[in-house]
């Protein structure tokens, strides 16, 4: 099982391990990440799973949709590495990575 | 066409649909404790909410379709974020009957389609650019009517009429204009308990915005209608129904929510001078001072959907074809999910978790600028009206209401300016 690590805004962090397949927003939901809202269920409406990836060097990850990257255009505080977190897939690249969360969702 | 159409004001022009709100929401002062008392009693509870706190029922819904209330968080979360089985078909009957083909009524895959071009409009970017270039100069421009006195109710001279004058801004509807659209918009969800009103508010709205949305093709300007009838994705307008259902809609959905909003948090701070002060000081409080107002007495107590099978759901079996009440009010007020519920905690940790923007594909889609609206009027408020109290003199202030909350007036002193 890749192992995720999350970094809540004050800097409270938990590792967890991810079922493959799975959403990262799901997997951070089940693990009991506060930070990671999801209040639309991952239905790409709401903006509150949103987070900061940064991948280990052996690590890779797809590249946003156009439909997620619209959404990331809208993010408060977004950055070069925002992600909606329930439109990122577990697989085994994702080992490792580092998920930050922002002070606010939306 | 190039002249703004005219609306058309009811037969009976002196019909207050003000004065028929008790009828639709209720005049509750505190449902709260009859709440926990149902919520204590289980998770799900067949039972209708309007009926149960003695309001008449609502005459649209199938009249043999049993009726259940969710109560705890746990089962009114669940069901907003599994919309397969409870989906938005319950609101086919009311809002479906007023304002036509809507996207609260739609369900997956349709649904979808359509709220991703209207939330385009709707996310934080574009709406952080209103709060300056739309909401500041209404909210000041009514602190300034009464800012000399020293003396007011901040509902009826302020939290009743800037989110209003937010939508005919954004619309760019002439302001004499708006009060008939507020009127109609308001008649029209009164087909729950009026139909015939009901009915005739919401042609009269039908006739009225295919000629404004005709008007803006033709003359496209900056403003919301403008920007909707030129809005497109994947090579595709929004049909002409959705967006009058739409319009229909915003009045109800954009000022009248957000009007209670403000009045709650308001109401609250007032009744709470210590966080008032802590806020006054440190407005880093405030975004979470709104989602405790919201939380704590959230203008929408209720959201319906409809069973499209069979489910056994937290211990009861409810069959397909009911009518569910996802009960957001007892649901922000679950000891199992909030510490002290009954406790107004601005600094509370978990505020944002309350349900008061329903949640799932359906999520308030005008949430970013209920936000940004309820900071805007706050900050002025706190800003312009120094030594803000409830005036001494006058009786303090009673929220109302089952189905939507608020109090109908909040009289304070400050000192002038």
């Amino acid at each position: 099982m890749p192992r995720l690590t999350f970094v809540e805004f004050d800097g409270q962090t938990r590792e967890v391990d991810a079922r493959l397949g799975e959403t990262v927003m799901r997997s951070a939901r089940n693990a009991g990440v506060e930070g990671i809202i999801a209040e639309c269920g991952g239905s790409m409406t709401c903006l509150t799973c949103h987070c900061y990836v940064t991948l280990p060097e052996s690590g890779s990850l797809p590249e946003p949709s156009a439909n997620e990257q619209e959404m990331l255009d809208c993010v408060l505080e977004a950055r070069e590495n925002s992600r909606l977190s329930c439109q990122v897939v577990v697989t085994p690249e994702l080992d490792g990575a580092r998920f930050d969360i922002p002070q606010w969702q939306g | 066409m190039t002249v703004l159409p005219k609306l058309r004001d009811l037969e009976d022009a002196t019909f207050s649909p003000f004065m028929e709100e008790s009828l639709l929401f209720g005049a509750h002062d505190d449902p709260y404790p009859f709440l926990a008392e149902l919520r204590e009693k289980g998770p799900v509870l067949k039972a209708d909410y309007r009926t149960v706190m003695g309001l008449g029922p609502d005459i649209t819904f199938p009249a043999d379709a049993p009726h259940y209330m969710l109560m705890s968080y746990e089962a009114c979360s669940k069901a907003l974020l599994t919309p397969s089985v409870f989906s938005n078909q319950s609101y086919m009957y009311n809002l479906g009957a007023c304002f036509g083909r809507s996207v609260s009524t739609m369900d997956a895959p349709e649904h979808g389609r359509f709220r991703r071009i209207f939330q385009k409009v709707f996310l934080p970017q574009y709406v952080k650019e209103w709060g300056g270039s739309v909401v500041d100069p209404v909210v000041n421009e009514l602190l300034e009517t009464f800012i000399h006195e020293g003396k007011a109710d901040l509902v009826n001279q302020f939290t009743l009429l800037y989110p209003f004058g937010v939508i005919y801004k954004q619309l760019d509807l002439p302001p004499e204009e708006g009060k008939i659209f507020h009127k109609l918009a308001v008649t029209q969800t009164l087909v729950s308990v009026m139909r015939d009103k009901g009915v005739e508010a919401s042609d009269k709205l039908g006739e009225f915005f295919p000629r404004l949305i005709a008007q803006r093709r033709a003359n496209p300007g900056d403003d919301l209608v403008s920007l909707l009838v030129q809005t497109e994705v994947d090579g595709e307008y929004l049909p002409e129904d959705v967006l009058v259902s739409f319009f229909r809609q915003l009045i109800n959905a954009a000022g009248d929510t957000t009007y209670r909003g403000t009045s709650v948090l308001l109401a609250n701070l007032l009744k709470h001078p210590d966080q008032m002060e802590a806020l006054r000081q440190d407005r880093s409080l405030l975004p979470n001072a709104i989602e405790e107002a919201l939380r704590f007495d959230g203008p929408v107590l209720e959201q319906s959907r409809w069973t499209t099978t069979d489910i056994d759901f937290f211990g009861t079996h409810i069959p397909a074809g009911s009518l569910i009440h996802v009960m957001a009010g007892s649901a922000n007020r679950d000891p199992a999910k909030f510490d002290n519920p009954d406790v107004f905690d601005i600094r509370r940790p978990n505020a944002n978790r309350h349900l008061s923007f329903s949640g799932g594909p359906h999520i308030c889609i005008g949430q970013h600028l209920a936000r940004v609206e309820m900071t805007r009027a706050i900050n002025a408020i706190l800003d312009r009206l120094p030594n803000l109290k409830a005036d001494p003199d006058m009786p303090p202030a009673q929220l109302k209401g089952a189905m939507m909350r608020v109090p109908h007036h909040l009289h304070v002193t400050f000192d002038p300016s």
